[in-house]
């Protein structure tokens, strides 16, 4: 399959007090058609900034590149102008966030804005059946009265129901959906993965997965990709990387986890703590606290090693090599 | 083993007071009832509206209570005068669920961890600073780290702070609300073990809130349910997880996500709609508009708890219908 | 998500963070050290003007600024430098006055209401209503045609017409941090009632009410020198500066000095805590939320 969205060796600074904090260490991913690929890590591995990043949604300064590109159907990202940016977001290249709230206009009801998207995007006429059939189109009942209220008398499900219909005007082809469910309930949670699988497999837009919640991957991705201190650990199918984590640190993630379909005995525990970004650690930014460490992983950045079947480690221990 | 917490038909209704009065009266909890026995734990599981933080505040007159009982080995909680209640403090604490809010940001860690024992009077000021620091050591912070502001914390770290703050005046009874849901699942699974040896250690009981069924399990003996202010299934927790008898406990567990691809294709009651808001309850079983087996008896009538196995009791006309 | 600040290290304080900022405001800079100098220069007063503000020399009257005097000299020969100088004594003591009665009495309102609520919030808020209600120059003319004119009075009066913001300020801070968690900590540990607001909320309201303060300075000083030009403030022979210009108003002509120098001195001391203020406020507000 042909990748939609290549991200290759993407480096990127923010500018601070205490100098520059390496926030992205050559982050290497790329999503095809019809595909969810899960960005999964904890508070400040970068995850979101990936997804910011794409979007060039990152200002700048603070932000800045330092190497690497992005490309969206072969086309560089990076070296396009402002205003070829602005002409891709939302129509090829769409995001969802964490809290709606933020991107929906708090004083214009629901309808309205939903209006203006589709006339952005070229809707003719009869806006407001169109308006109607969109929010049935998110499983939003009684569209006719919902789109008369504002996004304040929503509540965290349908606001984000809201969202996802007003990025499905465009039909885009790569969906960046970042923490979409974290703010909601397990039950409705459940509901907005659903609809974003329906309305992936719909209109075959590649999805990028952005959470913290490894269960959430597992539940509704196709691949996954690791991420630790700004650097993807570890990538391939979702399967093949829960059964059989390669990265130590994908290990230990998933041993920390404490499960509702079993007892969990004992939770690993990763000791230690994030590192600073403004001075990362010598070679393998994991290495201050794996406990395969070796005087290599202190010195040399591990590589890239092909595992075949579409996996990817970048570790100088694997798990197979022991 | 005796109980310990013994909750008994606890309610907190908000508005409706005041002058001139104030629209409807919200009723965030209602006749929830519950024991915990010494040493055991209880969690409490729900989303967000079910009043399950508003139940682990009501027990320790956080908020002060509409109605109900609470005998705190043996005291008539909810009848003691302030001073009575500020003494018995030390024996039930609270751990708050943002560890950057809970701790007072312009004390030093040394000073709020050991605070409680000088207002509970116990020791001299040089015993209450020996015993913070070596508390603080056991819960894995360093003395040198006391004279530190909470700001200079990290998330898990702070958690660490609240925990010793609670557990110097060493209680019998430690309220959890969402102790751990702020944190990263790495921090996550280092407080989890943390608390699993401290309650060992100290004997602790805990009511432990949460809405992660997975940290329930992973913490609890016993599991209730709440669902809009209601206990609506109170079980042992092998029983729970093994067979839910509430509808809406059998969706909960259908539907958290498990980190194994290999599941994704179980079975799964996938509910419609959302919680329903306190302000306007459903008529009948506040469940009724979501459930799938709703029928016309659920409309009507209210149902009450009722034992369906030894120690395992829900809230549902239609549970015993089913295996 | 959008910062990534690495859980590691520490943050700076809080303290550090403010500091910056108000350094880096220039106008703030600018306010602070006027009003350092006014403060060094109220203390210093008997070093820089020793023969005090009421030395007359009839020989020099309405003497034009020069070496030997270097803002002139007035009707009575005074010299219109030393004047200034020990006029900042006044400035500085109607500043310090004003604002500890407007903080002792609106923020101790205001944590009561706030932390209270109820019939408590209720008698308070109203009280604070029926203040606020009053044009504070009527009702301070009112106060002080029942108390008599002086530089006393007309301070009691300013404060007592302008502490109102201060409670409501104190108040909706109160309330927002009484619903914080370590407040809550604060009496599940079990302390009094009386540790909770001055231990736990007290220092929270400290920050918006310095702002407030420092804002409100300028106006209290206006007051006083609208109330000493109406002359039911500073009585002669004091030098305080509205009084002074008073003074020179008749001789604006030919001695514009007597008026112009008590005034720019005003200008400076009004625009110093005005800039501060704004500085602080601008420095303070992003921990609001924090």
């Amino acid at each position: 399959m042909d990748p939609v969205l290549e991200i290759d060796g993407l480096c990127l600074e923010f500018r601070s007090d205490r100098g520059p904090v390496k926030v992205l260490d050559g982050i290497t991913l790329s999503v095809s058609r019809g595909e969810t690929l899960g960005l999964v890590g904890e508070s400040g591995c970068g995850k979101s900034v990936t997804g910011l990043s794409v979007m060039r949604l990152l200002p700048s300064p603070p932000a800045r590149v330092t190497a690497g590109d992005i490309r969206l159907g072969g086309e560089s990202l990076l070296s396009l102008p402002e205003a070829g940016m602005r002409g891709l977001r939302g129509k090829r290249i769409a995001m969802i966030f964490q809290d709606p709230m933020v991107s929906l206009n708090p004083v214009t009801t629901i309808g309205a804005q939903l209006a203006e998207t589709l006339a952005i995007h070229g809707a003719d006429g009869r806006l407001r059946s169109r308006v109607e059939a969109a929010l049935a189109a998110v499983g939003i009942g009684d569209a006719a009265q919902a789109a008369r209220a504002y996004p304040h008398q929503f509540s965290g499900g349908m606001r984000q129901r809201a969202m996802i219909a007003m990025m499905l005007a465009c039909r885009p082809e790569v969906l960046i959906a970042d923490e979409p469910t974290t703010a909601l309930d397990v039950t409705v949670q459940a509901q907005v993965l659903d609809l974003i699988r329906d309305l992936q497999a719909e209109i075959g837009m590649a999805v990028v997965l952005v959470t913290h919640n490894l269960g959430v991957v597992a539940e509704s991705c196709d691949r996954v990709a690791v991420m630790y201190a700004g650097c993807v650990v570890e990538t391939g199918p979702v399967a093949a990387i829960f059964a059989a984590p390669q990265h130590p640190y994908t290990r230990a993630l998933l041993a920390a986890i404490p499960r509702a379909d079993a007892d969990s005995a004992t939770l690993s525990v990763i000791e230690g703590r994030v590192p600073d970004l403004v001075d990362p650690p010598q070679g393998c930014r994991f290495h201050p606290r794996c406990p395969r460490a070796s005087d290599r992983c202190r010195t040399e950045k591990p590589p890239r090693r092909d595992l075949g079947a579409g996996r990817y480690v970048v570790c100088h221990h694997p798990e197979a090599d022991a | 083993m005796s109980a310990l917490v013994t909750a008994r038909d606890l309610a907190k209704h908000f508005g409706g007071g005041g002058w001139p009065r104030t629209g409807p009266v919200v009723r965030a909890i209602d006749g929830v009832s519950f024991d915990i026995p010494r040493r055991g734990a209880l969690g409490l599981v729900g989303e967000s509206g079910s009043g399950k933080s508003t139940t682990a505040r009501v027990l320790l007159r956080l908020q002060e209570p509409t109605a109900g009982r609470f005998r705190f080995d043996g005291e008539d909680v909810f009848a003691l005068r302030p001073a009575a209640l500020r003494r018995l403090r030390a024996r039930m604490q609270i751990i708050h669920q943002n560890p950057m809010a809970a701790l007072h940001p312009a004390m030093s860690v040394l000073d709020q961890v050991r605070r409680p024992l000088a207002l509970q009077g116990i020791g001299t000021r040089h015993s209450r600073t020996e015993a913070a620091i070596e508390l603080m050591s056991q819960v894995g912070l360093s003395p040198e780290q006391g004279r530190r502001m909470p700001h200079q914390f990290s998330g898990g770290q702070r958690q660490r702070v609240e925990i010793a703050r609670a557990l110097i005046t060493r209680p019998d009874f430690l309220v959890l609300d969402e102790p751990t849901s702020a944190l990263d699942v790495s921090v996550q699974a280092q407080i989890l073990r943390l608390l699993t040896g401290l309650r060992a250690e100290f004997g602790l009981t805990f009511l432990f809130v949460s809405h992660d069924l997975g940290v329930i399990r992973h913490m609890c003996d016993q599991v209730a349910v709440m669902y809009l202010g209601r206990i609506v299934e109170i079980a042992p927790k092998d029983s729970f997880f093994a067979t839910p008898r509430h509808p809406y406990a059998q969706a909960l567990l259908s539907v958290v996500p498990v980190p194994d691809p290999a599941q994704r294709t179980r079975p799964r009651s996938r509910l419609t709609g959302e919680p329903p808001s306190p302000r306007n309850p459903p008529s009948g079983c506040a469940f009724h508009p979501r459930c799938p087996m709703a029928q016309d008896i659920c409309r009507r009538e209210a149902p009450v708890l009722r034992p369906l196995a030894p120690g395992h009791s829900a809230a549902c006309h239609l549970a015993e219908a089913r295996p | 998500m959008a910062t990534t600040e690495p859980s590691g290290v520490a943050a700076p304080a809080a303290g550090a963070v403010f500091l910056n900022r108000f350094r880096r405001n220039v106008p703030g800079r600018i306010g602070a050290v006027l009003i350092l100098l006014l403060i060094g220069v109220a203390f210093a007063a008997p070093l820089i003007a020793p023969q005090g503000f009421d030395a007359q020399d009839l020989s020099k009257m309405r003497h034009a600024p020069s070496a030997d005097h270097w803002f002139g000299t007035d009707r009575y020969g005074r010299d219109v430098f030393d004047r200034v100088i020990w006029g900042s004594r006044i400035a500085l003591r109607v500043a310090l006055i004003v604002v500890a009665i407007q903080l002792a009495v609106g923020v101790s309102l205001g944590l009561l209401a706030g932390y209270f609520g109820g019939w408590v919030d209720r008698i308070i808020s109203g009280l604070v209503d029926l203040v606020w209600a009053f044009p504070p120059l009527v009702l301070a003319l009112g106060l002080i045609a029942a108390l008599g004119p002086g530089l006393e009075n007309v301070i009691i009066a300013i404060a007592i017409t302008s502490w109102a913001p201060f409670a409501r300020v104190t108040r909706a801070k109160t309330m927002s941090l009484r619903q914080r968690d370590y407040v809550e900590a604060g009496i599940a540990i079990g302390e009094r009632q009386g540790a909770i607001l001055l231990r736990y909320i007290l220092p929270g309201v400290v920050a918006p009410n310095l702002v407030l303060a420092t804002l409100t300075v300028p106006a209290a000083i206006l007051t006083t020198s609208a109330l000493s030009f109406l002359g039911l403030g500073a009585q002669p022979p004091s030098p305080d500066w509205r009084a002074i210009r008073n003074d020179g108003r008749d001789s604006m002509r030919d001695a514009w000095w007597i008026s112009v120098f008590p005034g720019l001195a005003l200008v400076a001391t009004v625009a110093a805590f005005n800039f501060v203020g704004d500085a602080l406020r601008d420095a303070l507000d992003p921990r609001e939320d924090s």
